[in-house]
């Protein structure tokens, strides 16, 4: 009798605690952010999509071609082609597979140019895959092929 | 007429919602009672052994970022490293140590919220899933900003770490300690005090001490099985040794000791942040290495203390810029080994608790 | 000290062959732990005690270092398996530990390329059972008395054995043909010329 006295008295205490918690957690600031309609901040060292961004003065990218991003990358993702020679060598290709791409940074770190770049952008899904092949061009603008999807407000698109 | 009966074969997975992963578990009943579980694994297997033998020791950086334990990925890369710089002779400067102490406790911190969040909705407590993964937002937040990744980071490198704090960032760090142990008691307050989650996890699952050092358990199954062993203690690593904490164990084995041996690693952890921020000596954060580092040849096995226990790296090098051999001893891998003993003799209703409180990630198991 | 652990287990089986100690080994190598493959000048060094052990006294050192004092390592930490493939031979590798003593040590077995077989020491720690089947999943060595030497990783119908160094993937076909166009298509890309 003592005993289903006590497990009563348990049984009421934890559910009166458990039940505290979830009450109050009524009255608190909610924490979801409903995503595609509000964004989110990210840290300036976000580790988004890679860019060539441009240098204004030359108006060009500032990529030397030394291939030290091409050598790192753990996937391999990374195509450069160049014609010329010495001084006068100019980029024909750029090529990153961003589906293969890792976002590890390691290109970012062995740039001695900081010719390429992480740029603060997530929303690089697309409906191809093909889409995701990124060229010289599209890492310059620096921004995905495809809008996440159709009919959402787009938030600093190209 | 006798009744006839027989054993059934049941297959829980590859697709179950709690097995956590890719695991098919082949269980054979007698009736309602486990007679054994034989679990199925390889699904995941990516052979990162062998990938690490094709790329460098900066690259593979990345790889055991994500080819392991994806839900702590740091705890990975400093074992990864931790044999890279033993077997290198690589200096790391004292700011470096003490960051990655900072970063290792706060995803230790990070991996056990999801264990308890997922164990939490095995278990039918679908509240907890949502407060742990609402403080474990903050930390990601916290990771990201020092970082770059939340996930998968790819922060440590061989001789330090890549960038330093970012300013104002202990100060966000303090505050999410502060107000951390309120929630954990927020935690207790669900699950410790509830009748059906004790009911669920006291003196199930036990695993004796005798059996969990002959099965290889380590980590919090082997502490609450009552074995007294922490890498962080015995081989002290980073600044571990310049920190005070205190190793949680617990006698019973049961699936309630290992919910307490969590728990109060987390308030551990917090102790040791609260400690390496105050003591975090300024300074360089990374020593020259280059990017293509050729490590003597040798041999080196470097043992780390990740969230889930002993993650050991065995590294052999024949002095080239990759290395020749790389052996992963996943936590993960020896205790759901463990698991085969811990579930015999109970009913078929216990196996998602008792899995679930080993904390097995299947990527780690498999990798 | 645990090199003096070494020096105690040398005592009892003489036919063990310690790891030479990192400071005082000598510059010309080790059997097999000097690889072929880069230079051949510098040594070889161990960061573990430990030391070879022949296949046919594997199980009784084991007995003695997990019962007996001074040794006591009641837990293996994993089973795996290096292969010197230049010297054509495998290398078992055990790591123990002791719960108790808080010392480690390192065993290793040298089987040969041709017909790898060792003692399973599965009778000894429990534990050992899955990473037996892992080492024989990924390099074929045949732990002979192991209860269940099934595939763990691969697929049971897999071809070779994949962390060989001379391991080429071959089976299944289908596989291989996807590679293989995927990697033409990579090349077809053009990996980077160099001028």
């Amino acid at each position: 009798m003592l005993d289903l006295a006590t497990r009563a008295w348990e049984a009421v205490t934890g559910l009166y605690l458990g039940l505290r918690v979830t009450i109050l957690a009524l009255v608190r600031p909610k924490n979801t952010v409903k995503y595609p309609i509000e964004k989110v901040n990210v840290s300036p060292r976000w580790h988004g999509l890679l860019a060539l961004p441009i240098d204004p003065e030359t108006g060009s990218d500032m990529c030397i071609i030394c291939f030290q991003c091409e050598r790192v990358c753990p996937d391999r993702c990374i195509h450069i082609e160049a014609t010329g020679r010495a001084k006068d060598r100019v980029l024909t290709r750029f090529d990153i597979e961003m589906d293969k791409c890792c976002y590890c940074g390691l290109c970012v770190e062995v740039c001695p140019t900081e010719a390429i770049v992480f740029v603060p952008h997530y929303e690089a899904s697309t409906f191809n895959r093909s889409n995701l092949l990124y060229d010289l061009d599209d890492l310059r603008r620096a921004t995905p092929k495809e809008p996440i999807a159709h009919g959402v407000v787009r938030i600093g698109g190209r | 007429m006798p009744l006839r009966t027989e054993q059934l074969m049941l297959n829980m997975g590859p697709q179950h919602p709690s097995t956590h992963g890719v695991l098919r578990l082949v269980v054979t009943l007698d009736g309602e009672n486990i007679v054994e579980v034989q679990p199925d694994i390889g699904y995941l297997h990516s052979s990162v052994e062998k990938m690490m033998e094709y790329r460098t020791y900066l690259m593979n950086v990345a790889l055991v970022d994500r080819g392991m334990d994806y839900i702590a990925a740091l705890a990975n890369e400093e074992g990864y490293l931790l044999a890279v710089e033993r077997l290198g002779g690589i200096d790391v400067p004292a700011r470096a140590r003490w960051l990655r102490t900072i970063m290792l406790e706060f995803q230790r911190l990070s991996s056990h919220l999801v264990w308890l969040g997922t164990w939490g909705i095995d278990l039918g407590a679908t509240t907890v899933f949502l407060y742990c993964f609402r403080e474990r937002e903050v930390i990601l937040d916290l990771f990201e900003q020092v970082t770059g990744g939340r996930l998968h980071h790819v922060y440590f490198r061989p001789g330090g770490v890549y960038e330093d704090l970012p300013p104002g960032w202990t100060d966000r760090a303090l505050a999410f300690c502060d107000e951390f142990p309120g929630h954990l008691q927020e935690y207790h307050d669900l699950l410790t005090g509830n009748p059906i989650f004790l009911a669920r996890t006291q003196g199930v699952g036990v695993l004796p001490k005798d059996a969990a050092i002959t099965m290889g358990a380590c980590g919090p199954v082997a502490r609450a099985s009552g074995i007294n062993f922490d890498v962080r203690k015995a081989f002290p690593y980073e600044a571990y040794g310049e920190v005070e904490f205190d190793i949680p164990t617990f006698e019973q084995g049961d699936c309630f000791a290992r919910y307490l041996v969590r728990m109060e690693e987390m308030r551990q952890s917090l102790r040791i942040i609260r400690q390496a921020i105050e003591k975090l000596p300024p300074g360089e954060i990374r020593s020259k290495v280059q990017v293509t580092v050729k490590l003597p040849k040798g041999e080196v096995y470097a043992r780390t203390e990740s969230p889930r226990g002993d993650l050991g790296v065995y590294l052999v090098s024949s002095g080239d810029d990759m290395p020749y051999r790389v052996k992963i001893r996943a936590p993960s891998f020896s205790n759901l080994y463990a698991l085969t003993e811990m579930m015999r003799g109970w009913k078929v209703a216990d196996v998602i608790a008792i899995l679930g409180s080993v904390d097995i990630v299947l990527s780690d198991v498999d990798r | 000290m645990s090199w003096g652990l070494v020096e105690e287990l040398q005592r009892r089986f003489p036919e063990i062959e310690p790891f030479p100690r990192p400071e005082e080994s000598h510059a010309e190598g080790h059997g097999p732990a000097a690889p072929a493959r880069g230079h051949g000048e510098t040594k070889f060094t161990h960061h573990v005690p430990g030391a070879w052990v022949p296949a046919a006294s594997l199980l009784e050192v084991c007995r003695v270092v997990r019962d007996e004092a001074p040794f006591h390592l009641d837990y293996c930490s994993f089973v795996s398996a290096v292969d010197w493939m230049a010297d054509g031979t495998f290398e078992v590798v055990y790591h123990l530990y002791s719960m108790t003593e808080r010392h480690q040590m390192l065993l290793k077995v040298r089987v040969p390329r041709q017909s790898p077989r060792t003692p399973s020491v599965t009778g000894i720690w429990g534990g050992t059972n899955w990473h037996e089947r892992e080492t024989y999943d990924l390099f074929g060595i045949v732990f002979e008395g192991h209860p269940d030497l099934r595939r763990i990783m691969m697929t049971e119908d897999w071809h070779g054995h994949p962390l060989r160094k001379d391991y080429v993937y071959e089976e299944p076909r289908w596989l291989v043909d996807l590679a293989t166009q995927r990697q033409r298509e990579i090349e077809g890309l053009g990996l980077g010329e160099r001028a």
